[in-house]
């Protein structure tokens, strides 16, 4: 837990110090939400969405949470090997490595202070659209968590296989690109995937970020219980337990084949 | 405490070896000093003991475990400063580095708030500690980096050009730091470019020279290699002295006797020679000019003499 405080210090005090540009981000994620809620009153004026009535037909609610959504799978895919990344810009990594702490745990560690990031921001982003801009919203927050968390581990072993190409690559990785390329396009996020050419529903249907956002709008709208989401809870559980340990098997190749070629703090 | 065997490795995509065959071992509490030109290994030797690049054949140990089976403690008993000083997260103070990596260290919440307040103090930061690193200036970074290898109390210590690009006083403060460590029996592996500090730090010598270890030794037996001597004449600073006196002398000398160079700066005369130098001869031949001799030197071959000869050798 200790070490968890310390990478999260870290992150703080890096954070704020920094102060223009968090004061532009704060500004920023305000000005994003009006964008949104302008946008579906516009959308909204006088049209019914009937695709859109199992999310309860509030067009914002929905956008909203697809956003929501496409943050959690961005820091899933992304903050493993952007913290490689990172520490090999900084001249950290090879400490860090030297330290008694494994390099899977420094990732894990790093990950979670970017999950909690997240999560902050995407409860403060919920309150605000639910007690300023009225969206009704029924939310089961047991359910709407157990599906970010395997949202998250489910993703987080394809971030770190990402993190294990890059440790070798240093830019250019294949495997985040596509999928998030993919997720922003089939799963759901800024329009019901309904509206996709039969075939690229099927695509649609076949990745597990379809499933994860249909249940989580479900959880945060419907007040869906466990048992009504259970088909793709299972799912993001079997994706989890089988992506997990070929990320963390991905990472130990990576680093093992930077040390044998002398590249690991080259970036 | 360091045993290394018959070392090998060969970056990707290079011909030759960046190590070849290396194979010594650092005795406890002595300073062992990697000389060598650029490119010789030294940093490559320095990143395989400490496990950040994995040798294609042979063995490393740190005071008894085996970096491929014990690596993590192996990687416990090294403290390691490397030559980049860009080494700290910059917007943290020097002290919240500290408490950052002594953490990942291990080191407990209480006992690494005590450690880092020792650690600073010993390398004369604790006044700067709140500091952010960006402030640092460089020999402030390079004592930073070297309290951070000592923050988990390692016996063993490599130090990668510990005072490369600072100012003549923190290289002295840092070096006075290496001195004490080792009367605390600390074992010290460090690469250098400063000769002169390799010979006043180091118990023994090793040195790289396209990735192979040519030579251990102590500094004496080093300087014992050739016997190479230097005079140097100074002549009074008050006299003039003229091109063709410059010349004709050191022509002469070099008729008189047997030499390996010669220069005529200013007031100064250097003559380095060997064993079949004629003292007499050369000295009849400055008497000669009838020019003032403010003084007259002899020295032995210096470590650079000896460096500069093996880095010519094949």
């Amino acid at each position: 837990m200790y070490k968890i405080f310390l990478f999260l210090k870290r992150m703080i005090v890096t954070m704020f110090s920094y102060k223009t540009a968090l004061a532009l981000g704060v500004v920023g994620g305000f000005v994003g939400l009006l964008q949104f809620s302008f946008m579906g009153q516009f959308l909204e004026d006088g049209n019914t969405f009937p695709a859109l009535q199992q999310y309860g037909g509030n067009l914002l609610a929905y956008l909203i949470i697809g956003s929501a959504f496409t943050s959690f799978v961005g820091v899933s895919l992304n903050s493993f090997q952007g913290t490689i990344r990172s520490e090999q810009q900084m001249g950290t990594l090879e400490y860090l490595l030297l330290s008694n702490t494994r390099l899977e745990l420094v990732l894990i560690y790093a990950g979670l202070v970017s999950f909690l990031q997240a999560v902050v921001n995407v409860t403060l982003l919920l309150l605000i659209v639910i007690f300023v801009f009225g969206i009704p919203m029924d939310v089961n927050l047991a359910a709407a968590a157990l599906v970010i968390v395997l949202t998250i581990t489910s993703l987080s072993g394809i971030g770190l296989m990402s993190a294990g190409v890059i440790i070798v690559t240093k830019v250019g990785d294949p495997i985040t690109w596509a999928f998030t390329t993919l997720t922003g396009l089939l799963s759901g996020v800024l329009f019901p995937v309904e509206y996709l050419p039969p075939w690229l529903q099927t695509v649609s249907w076949m990745l597990p970020t379809t499933h994860a956002l249909h249940a989580l709008r479900l959880t945060l709208i419907q007040s869906a219980s466990t048992a009504e989401i259970s088909q793709q809870l299972g799912l993001l559980l079997i994706m989890s337990l089988v992506t997990l340990p070929a990320g963390f098997l991905a990472v130990r190749l990576g680093f093992d084949r930077a040390r044998k070629a002398g590249t690991l703090a080259h970036y | 405490m360091i045993h290394l065997n018959d070392i090998h490795y060969r970056y990707p995509k290079r011909e030759d070896c960046a190590l070849e065959a290396v194979s010594f071992e650092v005795r406890p509490g002595e300073i062992f000093c990697l000389l060598g030109p650029n490119g010789a290994g030294k940093t490559t030797l320095i990143r395989v003991l400490s496990g950040l690049i994995l040798p294609r054949q042979g063995d490393v140990a740190v005071c008894g475990f085996d970096l491929r089976r014990a690596e993590s403690k192996a990687r416990r008993s090294l403290g390691l400063v490397l030559g980049d000083e860009r080494t700290f997260y910059f917007r943290l103070s020097g002290a919240q580095n500290l408490e950052f990596f002594g953490g990942l260290y291990g080191l407990g919440r209480a006992r690494l708030k005590h450690r880092v307040a020792e650690v600073l103090d010993l390398v004369g930061l604790t006044g700067d500690s709140d500091l952010q690193f960006m402030r640092f200036s460089s020999g402030m970074r390079k004592r930073l980096n070297l309290a951070r290898a000592l923050l988990h109390d390692p016996p063993v210590l490599l130090l990668d050009e510990p005072t490369s690009s600072v100012d003549p006083e923190s290289a002295g403060s840092i070096r006075r730091i290496v001195g004490d460590l080792k009367e605390r029996g600390r074992t010290i592996l460090l690469t250098t470019h400063d000769l002169a500090e390799a010979e006043r730090l180091s118990d023994r010598v090793g040195f790289l020279k396209r990735g192979r270890l040519t030579r251990v030794g102590t500094v004496a037996e080093y300087k014992a290699l050739i016997r190479k001597k230097r005079l140097t004449i100074r002549f009074d600073s008050s006299a003039k002295i003229t091109d063709l006196q410059r010349r004709c002398l050191t022509g002469d000398i070099r008729r008189a006797t047997e030499i390996d160079g010669l220069s005529f700066v200013d007031h100064e005369l250097e003559i380095n020679y060997n064993g079949k130098f004629n003292v007499n001869a050369a000295l009849y031949a400055v008497s000669r000019t009838g020019l003032p001799i403010a003084s007259t030197r002899t020295e032995e071959a210096s470590l650079e003499d000896v460096f500069l000869a093996l880095a010519r050798e094949d």
